[in-house]
């Protein structure tokens, strides 16, 4: 059963990725195009799919909330600002196309994030609220701010908002898909211990792991890969929320499959949601993240109320996948 | 020294409102104590302290077998000597009964084998079935299976069978009692005296964050007790024709 959702996995992201390579290719100049165009933001794509859906999973599971994704915290929002920020005020943390800005203002959004929740002693619909809400601040702050004080980058507004794999340069694209896969080995070595959070808050001590340190080590990890991933190609939104959900209905909940069968669907669908991009607007190119929104926005939806009515969260999705 | 020890343990709220009072009681291993309190007698509180799960502010020593136990400390050497278990279980994510009976192992330094649990307390059959799927009692009665397999020195269990029907609720008792004959001890908090009397060594009643009075039941579960704990009830003990245990009439 499980090796059968690793081969589907991988043969899915064979698939997206060769179709995001070859569609609509023109044979004539098909060296130079794959080469210089297509292979770096292929490579992207499956760099930022796989983390985003990585982070989708951990985050969901040390918030003990299904709706959670660097997109509806707000943290991708916040490392979105942070960039813009730290570019304007010329902050010098960037490396290989990376900006240190952004992993500084993801940390700082899901920090205070998490403190917001615990203040309010609300659970999990505020937290979603909350962070929807620091979503919208951030990026209405980061408009306000490109508008005013970067007069010059004012049409890259869109960018930060809705992704754009395309000005991803190769080096940055290698870069980012080592760090997708050290984070990725680092929370398969840490699956049994995302295991525990798996029945609340209030159970993860009796299994003999510490909450507070274990949700720390992630929440910095998840910050770290969502600065990169968002200052090396803008916001892309519920590929961390589609792709985990997607995942626990093949694998179940436990992470040791969970983890890796997560980063291989992520790195298919964004490759296939790229691919699909420039497909449908051809000539011209959607933004990838209005693709992903398309699909990701009404699955959101549909768990939420599917959440509300049964009472027994999301997991129950997963009812009809029986072994 | 004592197997099991709780010297002096004082709980209070960050802004001093003391919930527990200082409190001390001394258990050998392989024992059974049974917990009972008025609700918001300190009960939880107590168990909670205990285990070094409490996120009220504490002082005072807990000792389990030559280890002191407490909130800092790294949780996993803690959960093998002391584990706290709960009621309720929330899983906005699903795993299969099965997968949660492996858990209990693979977060045991010394695990129980999960066949022979599984089959001890019946789970077989659902092993296949989510935990989110199964009724209250079903969880309840899973997640003491995981505990078990996990097998801390001290197990405490705070109201962990409050959902399951009589046939499960005599079965845990069974198992309580062996499990204790092995070296097991456990703490029990319920609200079911004569679930408590039937199983336990030792029964401490609690009231108004402390203890009322410790001991074998046959000192503690009678009419003195019990109208101090509740004044205006006739209450009425007397013994079981068929375990010779104290019963409570009303």
């Amino acid at each position: 059963m499980k090796k059968k959702v690793y081969l589907y996995s991988t043969v899915f992201l064979v698939v997206s990725v060769a179709l995001s390579l070859l569609f609509k290719l023109d044979w004539s100049q098909a060296g130079i195009i794959l080469t210089e165009l297509r292979f770096p933001r292929t490579v992207a794509a499956v760099a930022i799919g796989s983390a985003l859906a990585l982070c989708g999973v951990v985050l969901q599971t040390v918030l003990s909330n299904p709706l959670s994704e660097p997109y509806t915290l707000g943290i991708a929002s916040g490392a979105a600002l942070g960039a813009a920020l730290g570019k304007t005020i010329g902050l010098r943390l960037n490396f290989l196309g990376l900006n240190g800005g952004a992993v500084i203002g993801a940390l700082a959004i899901l920090f205070i994030l998490l403190r917001l929740v615990r203040k309010s002693g609300h659970g999990a619909e505020a937290m979603i609220l909350i962070g929807i809400m620091l979503s919208l601040f951030g990026s209405s702050l980061l408009s306000v701010w490109m508008a005013l004080a970067d007069p010059v980058g004012v049409q890259s507004v869109t960018f930060w908002l809705l992704g754009d794999l395309s000005r991803v340069e190769l080096k940055t694209a290698v870069a980012l898909l080592v760090f997708s896969i050290l984070a990725g080995i680092f929370f398969w070595m840490i699956s049994k211990k995302l295991d525990a959070f798996l029945f609340g808050e209030k159970w993860v001590e009796s299994f003999g792991v510490s909450y507070a340190r274990t949700q720390l080590q992630v929440v910095i990890v998840v910050s770290v890969l969502v600065g990169f991933c968002v200052s090396a190609a803008g916001m892309i939104g519920f590929v961390g929320l589609v792709v985990p959900h997607w995942a626990r209905k093949g694998v179940g909940s436990r992470h040791r499959d969970l983890v890796p069968v997560s980063a291989i669907l992520g790195a298919g669908t964004l490759a296939l949601s790229d691919g699909l991009a420039r497909a449908i607007g051809d000539p011209r190119e959607l933004p990838v993240g209005a693709v992903t929104a398309l699909v990701g926005a009404p699955l959101f939806i549909f768990l939420l109320v599917k959440s509300k009515k049964t009472g027994a969260g999301v997991g129950s999705l997963e009812q009809d996948g029986a072994e | 020294m004592m197997y099991f020890s709780v010297r002096k343990l004082h709980v209070q709220t960050a802004e001093g409102k003391t919930l527990l009072r200082p409190t001390s009681l001394e258990i050998e291993r392989g024992k059974v104590i049974g917990v009972y309190g008025p609700n918001g007698s300190g009960k939880t509180t107590f168990l909670r302290s205990i285990a070094g799960v409490n996120s009220h502010f504490q002082i005072g020593e807990v000792w389990v077998d030559g280890m002191q136990i407490t909130h800092a400390q790294n949780p996993s050497s803690r959960v093998h000597r002391i584990m706290y278990l709960g009621s309720d279980y929330p899983s906005p994510f699903d795993i299969r009964v099965r997968e949660l009976m492996e858990m209990g192992s693979g977060f045991s330094g010394k695990p129980q084998s999960v066949e022979h649990i599984t089959a001890e307390l019946g789970l077989k059959a659902l092993n296949s079935r989510l935990v989110g799927t199964l009724s209250d009692g079903e969880k309840q009665w899973a997640m003491f299976g995981r505990a078990l397999i996990q097998s801390p020195q001290v197990m405490v269990l705070d109201e962990s069978f409050s959902k399951l029907d009589l046939d499960k609720l005599l079965h845990a008792a069974k198992v309580i009692q062996k499990q204790a004959a092995a070296g097991m001890t456990f703490v029990v908090a319920s609200h079911d005296l004569n679930f408590l009397s039937e199983i336990s060594d030792q029964l401490v009643l609690m009231q108004n964050g402390k203890i009322l009075q410790a001991g074998e039941v046959r000192e503690t579960l009678n009419s003195f007790y019990l109208e101090k704990l509740y004044p205006a009830l006739q209450l009425q003990v007397i013994k079981s024709p068929n375990s010779g245990k104290e019963k409570i009439i009303y």
